[in-house]
């Protein structure tokens, strides 16, 4: 209980204070005595004293104190239809006790009255010192079930937790016609009946995300009815994060049909291309192991890879061209066919990447450059995961060597400008 | 036992105490109760899939309204009361409702059923059963309550989830080991339900005295009709209280207030509450054939009956009495001031008479004056010269009298001088030749008196008493039957004598001209109450305790007890500041003389000290002025930790000083909560400067790994650099914190 004397500062501040409280109280009591003795010069001096030290007292502890205060609380309360069906019994019981004088309806109505409180003191009581953690997967994608783990840790001593719900709170974007809002939707991610003193409880569940997107976590919120239902309270803890949901590549066949030059010429150079040793460098985490370098790693006593000429062929630059033609958003349907561009992008991304290419994705808002490998596809899906339609125009300053470029852009006449830069493919949305 | 048996065990028991409560009224037949009982068996067995049974919901609810012509059939042709109908309506509804798979609409309409039982049984009860069974209610009612609770949240989360199958794993950390732990057991929230309960009780009694009464406690308990007890009527039939005699039913408490009984003062001897007097026997029965009571005027709160006289010593009695049904007021003899009652009458034979409390308790308080004359007073009383009133009533004998008996009174009194000498010998005979028996066998059909006196030798008060009355009218000495009751069970818990109708006892009591009327008592010692010791006594003590706390505090706890109560509060407090002000101007001129007296001085004569023992602060002088020393040098001793403490708040960090490496990098985390981004444990500094990607952080991170690990000193520029980093962060919007909505936006 006196766990916060432990603390160097905490045990300094209350001596201090302590010690400046006392003295001013025996001062002024001094002062008391003597003005009733008669004394009036002491008193006077004394009740000066008295005043000094109460006055530091006040410069000194109460800003630490205020400071202290938690002034924003992080509970709420709720009466559910049980706790007003509860209320009127209480005022039916009060009516009949006033009426009657019966001392046995007055006692009913004192049991019922002491329920109430309980009832609001044991639910507050049941949500201290409660700390919820959760783990769910890095990489989540649109429309894969993934496994959230919640974990409840009861630091009360001695008391157990009952009943309690755990609910995530996220962030979803809504619109409303042409307004677009942020909405916090709580998520029920656990139940536990008990959790008793000093022990952690574990559940999991299954969630899947139908959108991809970023989620902002707020925090989590601890529901309990506890112990009669007729009052409910929740507590919020802060808990801030994000979930990242990556668009769902599909296979790409799915889009064949667009991309037979692409496809084609890819696979081609991937059988014969980019095999002159450029150098031997040291390993990273995103490297093939088919390149480690064996006897160089032998010699170095580190893990070595070996990193080939690459010809400008083996890349592939995806532009993304998000600029909303209908911004007002009167044209139905552009929503439905941005996000089967975003799914189209990362299926084309992932495509390349699983055959080695070197692909870079180009956004009105960000180019990823070059990369290979699994982190470099999960970089870009992330961009993916957070595109939205905007205004803005693309304005990349696409380098010459960057390999097959594939732009898939909401506009049905790209630009002569545009189509000159872009040698080898332009897919408007509607032929997704 | 898992959760969903423990739910339906609680939820029957809270079932059944409510239906216990009302079989506790009285107001239910047997045949009922067992059918219910039965029905309730059945429900049991549903719930717990052992029996695969379930009444229609339409057919129930068909059958609900079907039951409004029974109900109307036992109100018209059966002319049952009210309270029966509507008891045999609820049983017969709360069967339909237990004979199907129930869901949580069901059950709570049970739980509602259950409570409108208590609270209609709380009118119809008061005694201490009533609290017990709203005890074991409530605790029924915490645990039903909570598993209720929990079995809706659960069965709302898994509809939630899409009854996903949720497994949860518990367990706790010992010493950095884990330790799995068992399935909760319900074990928990009995525990719980228990200590709410106690949580319950304990804040409910303060509640019970502030709530405040507004209506006096008058309407209370009026279908409730209290026993009838036999010998306290105009006419008693000889043998009656034999029946009486063995029934244990407390009658009455009665508190002497003066002389108290637990403050060592003497309470009088053969202390007895007075009922009613008889004064005509016909041979079979007495009977009283004075004119109606005649009512006392009140004066002010009470009734004066007799012309107090104090200077012979009074006794003050308080009498709790039980609803009964008789309107006899009990006091001891001579009763002087009757208080606390709505009327009083008093008859020809000085018995007191109220209105009919069946239906209630009342308590009221009487004075007598209970000084009995010496035999020696009563030697020299010795005149035959009665009143008229007093001969024609008070010497009667009936027309067919045995003649034995006053032979054998002539012969019983042969020799006696005086009247008391007449009566002590009569009463000595029938004390000493004579038994107690309440197995009264007759062999003569004739006066029951003579058959006690000459053939049976064995009787009870009655017999006693009536015999002695018969004996001492032969000697023409007026006499008159008086029943009442023996003092009782003296109970030192509460100090209050507890009276039962094993209690009811008759004795006689004679006329003196100048004494008036004198109490006797023929009845052999065994006739008496004997209550016996033991645990079983103490028991019984400690019973009758709380049933008269019970009566006292909580049935009749009203406005006046509840005003009383507040202006005890007020006078304690008043009492304190008094006292606290007093002891205050003791100090002070105290602390003035102590100011006076030189150091080295005795601050007071000594022929002054020899006698005086010294007091608390006195003691303390030798050390007063060390102690202000101290004192002096602890305050100032604050004041320097204080003024220490600013010092290292305005920072040290000017020119030339290093800070240290720790202090700016918290600085910088602290600016970095305040903007919404915490380091989480278990990132490095550099990738939480890598994640944030902010110059600033940067480049005091980097500063900060080579003042902490690189063992370098900042230098001036440095340490002016970072200031100015850490002020632009400082400087920073803060991130709002989220915003938490109200209860019930949140969109699930």
């Amino acid at each position: 209980m006196l766990a916060f004397l432990r603390q160097k500062k905490t045990r300094r501040f209350v001596l201090v204070s302590a010690l400046l409280t006392g003295a001013a109280l025996i001062s002024a009591l001094i002062g008391g005595l003597a003005s009733q003795a008669g004394r009036y010069e002491l008193a006077e001096i004394s009740s000066k004293i008295a005043l000094g030290l109460a006055l530091l007292v006040v410069v000194y502890a109460l800003p630490q104190l205020a400071r202290s205060v938690q002034w924003r609380s992080n509970y709420a309360m709720h009466i559910p239809n049980a706790g007003l069906f509860f209320g009127a019994v209480i005022l039916m019981v009060t009516v009949l006790a006033l009426s009657s004088g019966n001392n046995l309806l007055y006692l009913v109505l004192a049991a019922l009255l002491a329920t109430m409180m309980v009832s609001v003191a044991s639910a507050r009581l049941n949500l201290r010192r409660l700390k919820p953690s959760t783990r769910y997967p890095d990489h989540i994608f649109a429309g894969e079930p993934v496994g959230f783990e919640l974990t409840l840790l009861n630091q009360k001593r001695w008391m157990p937790s009952f009943s309690l719900s755990v609910d995530l709170v996220e962030e979803h974007q809504v619109r409303k016609g042409e307004a677009k809002s942020v909405e916090q939707r709580a998520v029920a991610l656990a139940y536990f009946p008990l959790v008793p003193a000093r022990a952690q409880a574990r559940s999991r569940i299954d969630r899947t995300f139908e959108r991809r997107g970023i989620y902002p976590i707020d925090g989590f919120i601890i529901n309990t009815g506890f112990p009669f239902g007729f009052v409910e309270q929740r507590r919020l803890i802060e808990w801030r994060s994000e979930i990242v949901v990556y668009p769902q590549p599909q296979p790409i066949e799915e889009f064949a049909s667009l991309l037979p030059l692409v496809t084609g010429r890819i696979e081609s150079r991937a059988k014969g291309g980019g095999s002159d040793l450029y150098a031997i460098r040291p390993y990273l985490a995103s490297d093939h192991h088919h390149h480690i370098n064996w006897k160089a790693t032998a010699k170095t006593d580190q893990l070595m890879v070996r990193e080939f000429t690459r010809e400008d062929d083996w890349r592939v630059t995806i532009v993304l061209d998000s600029q909303n033609r209908d911004p007002s958003g009167t044209e139905s349907g552009f929503a439905e066919l941005f996000e089967r561009a975003v799914t189209f992008s990362a299926s084309l991304l992932t495509h390349f990447i699983d055959l080695g290419a070197e692909v870079r994705l180009v956004l009105p808002d960000a180019d990823t450059g070059f990369g290979t490998g699994q982190a470099h596809r999960l970089g870009m899906l992330r961009h993916l995961a957070q595109v939205v339609p905007g205004e803005k125009e693309l304005t990349n300053d696409l380098r010459q060597n960057s390999g097959f470029e594939i732009l898939i852009t909401p506009k049905s006449n790209v630009s002569m400008a545009m189509s000159n830069r872009l040698l080898t493919r332009v897919i408007s949305f509607e032929e997704l | 036992m898992n959760f969903n048996r423990y739910f339906i065990a609680s939820s029957y028991l809270l079932l059944v105490v409510s239906f216990t409560i009302l079989s506790a009224t009285r107001h239910v037949e047997l045949l009922s109760l067992m059918l219910f009982a039965g029905v309730m068996v059945a429900g049991c067995l549903i719930d717990l899939d052992r029996l695969r049974w379930n009444v229609p919901r339409r057919l129930a609810n068909g059958l609900m309204i079907g039951w409004l012509g029974v109900a109307f059939a036992e109100w018209q042709l059966f002319r049952l009361p009210p309270i029966s109908i509507i008891t045999h309506f609820v049983l017969f509804a709360s069967s339909l409702k237990l004979l199907r798979q129930k869901n949580s609409r069901d059950w709570l309409w049970l739980y509602v059923v259950s409570f409108c039982i208590v609270l209609m049984s709380a009118g119809l009860m008061m005694g201490t059963t009533f609290l017990f069974l709203l005890v074991v209610y409530l605790l029924a009612a915490v645990s039903t309550f909570v598993a209720f609770e929990i079995r809706r949240t659960q069965q709302n989360f898994f509809e939630e989830v899409k009854k996903q199958e949720i497994s949860v794993e518990l367990w706790r950390e010992i010493n950095g080991h884990r330790r799995l732990l068992a399935k909760p057991r319900v074990f928990g929230l009995l525990g719980f339900s228990v200590l709410a309960l106690a949580m319950i009780l304990i804040l409910a009694a303060p509640l019970f005295l502030l709530v405040p009464r507004i209506t006096r406690n008058s309407a209370r308990n009026s279908y409730m009709e209290g026993e009838s007890i036999s010998g306290f009527s105009d006419t008693v039939r000889l043998g009656e209280i034999a029946q009486v005699k063995l029934n244990p039913q407390v009658v009455m408490r009665v508190r002497v207030a003066y002389p108290r009984s637990g403050s060592g003062q003497q309470l009088p001897n053969d202390l007895r509450w007075r009922g009613v007097t008889l004064d005509r026997y016909d041979g079979q029965s007495w009977n009283n054939i004075g004119p109606d009571p005649i009512p006392i005027r009140r004066s002010g709160e009470s009734f004066r009956v007799e012309e107090p006289n104090w200077s012979n010593g009074y006794t003050e009695q308080q009498f709790f009495m039980e609803p009964i049904n008789i309107n006899t007021v009990f006091a001891a003899p001579r009763p002087l001031l009757v208080t606390g009652l709505p009327e009083l009458s008093r008859d020809l034979g000085d018995a007191l008479w109220t209105e009919i409390h069946r239906f209630n308790k009342i308590s009221y308080s009487v004075y007598s004056d209970t000084s009995v004359p010496a035999d020696k007073e009563l030697a020299e009383d010795n005149s035959r010269d009665y009143p008229r009133s007093v001969s024609q009533r008070y010497l009667q004998l009936p027309v067919e009298h045995d003649s034995r008996i006053d032979q054998l009174a002539a012969q019983v009194s042969e020799g006696a001088k005086t009247q008391i000498e007449t009566i002590r010998r009569i009463e000595q005979h029938l004390r000493t030749q004579y038994e107690y028996s309440l197995d009264l066998r007759r062999v003569e059909s004739g006066d029951p008196v003579a058959d006690f006196l000459f053939n049976t030798r064995a009787g009870h008060c009655e017999y006693f008493a009536s015999a002695m009355v018969l004996m001492l009218r032969s000697r023409r000495i007026p006499a008159r039957i008086v029943n009442g009751f023996q003092t009782g069970e003296y109970n030192p818990k509460v100090d209050v004598f507890t009276v039962r109708q094993s209690d009811a006892h008759s004795w006689v009591e004679a006329y003196f001209p100048q004494s008036k009327w004198v109490a006797f008592d023929p009845t052999p010692s065994a006739g008496l109450s004997d209550y016996g010791e033991g645990m079983m006594a103490w028991m019984r003590q400690y019973g009758e305790a709380f049933e008269m706390f019970w009566l006292e505090e909580i049935i009749s706890f009203d406005t006046t007890k509840q005003i009383s109560m507040v202006m005890a509060t007020q006078n304690l407090f008043s009492s304190f500041q008094f006292n606290a002000s007093r002891q205050w101007t003791k100090w002070a001129r105290r602390f003035g003389h102590w100011l006076d007296t030189p150091p080295g001085e005795k601050s007071e004569p000594a022929s002054q000290k020899a006698n005086h023992e010294p007091t608390g602060p006195e003691l303390l002088r030798p050390v007063t002025r060390p102690l202000a020393l101290v004192l002096l040098v602890v305050g100032v001793a604050g004041v320097v930790l204080l003024l220490s403490k600013r010092r290292s708040w305005f920072g040290n960090s000017k020119a030339g000083a290093v800070r240290p490496g720790v202090k700016f990098y918290e600085d910088m985390l602290r600016a970095l909560e305040r903007s919404g981004h915490s380091r989480p444990q278990y990132q490095t500094p550099n990738e939480f400067s890598a994640e944030l990607n902010i110059p600033a952080v940067a480049e005091i991170t980097r500063l900060y790994q080579r003042a902490r690990f690189g063992n370098t000193i900042l230098t001036d520029e440095e340490s002016s650099r970072i200031e100015s980093l850490l002020l632009e962060l400082k400087r920073q919007p803060r991130k709002s914190k989220p915003k938490w909505p109200v209860w019930g936006s949140f969109r699930k």
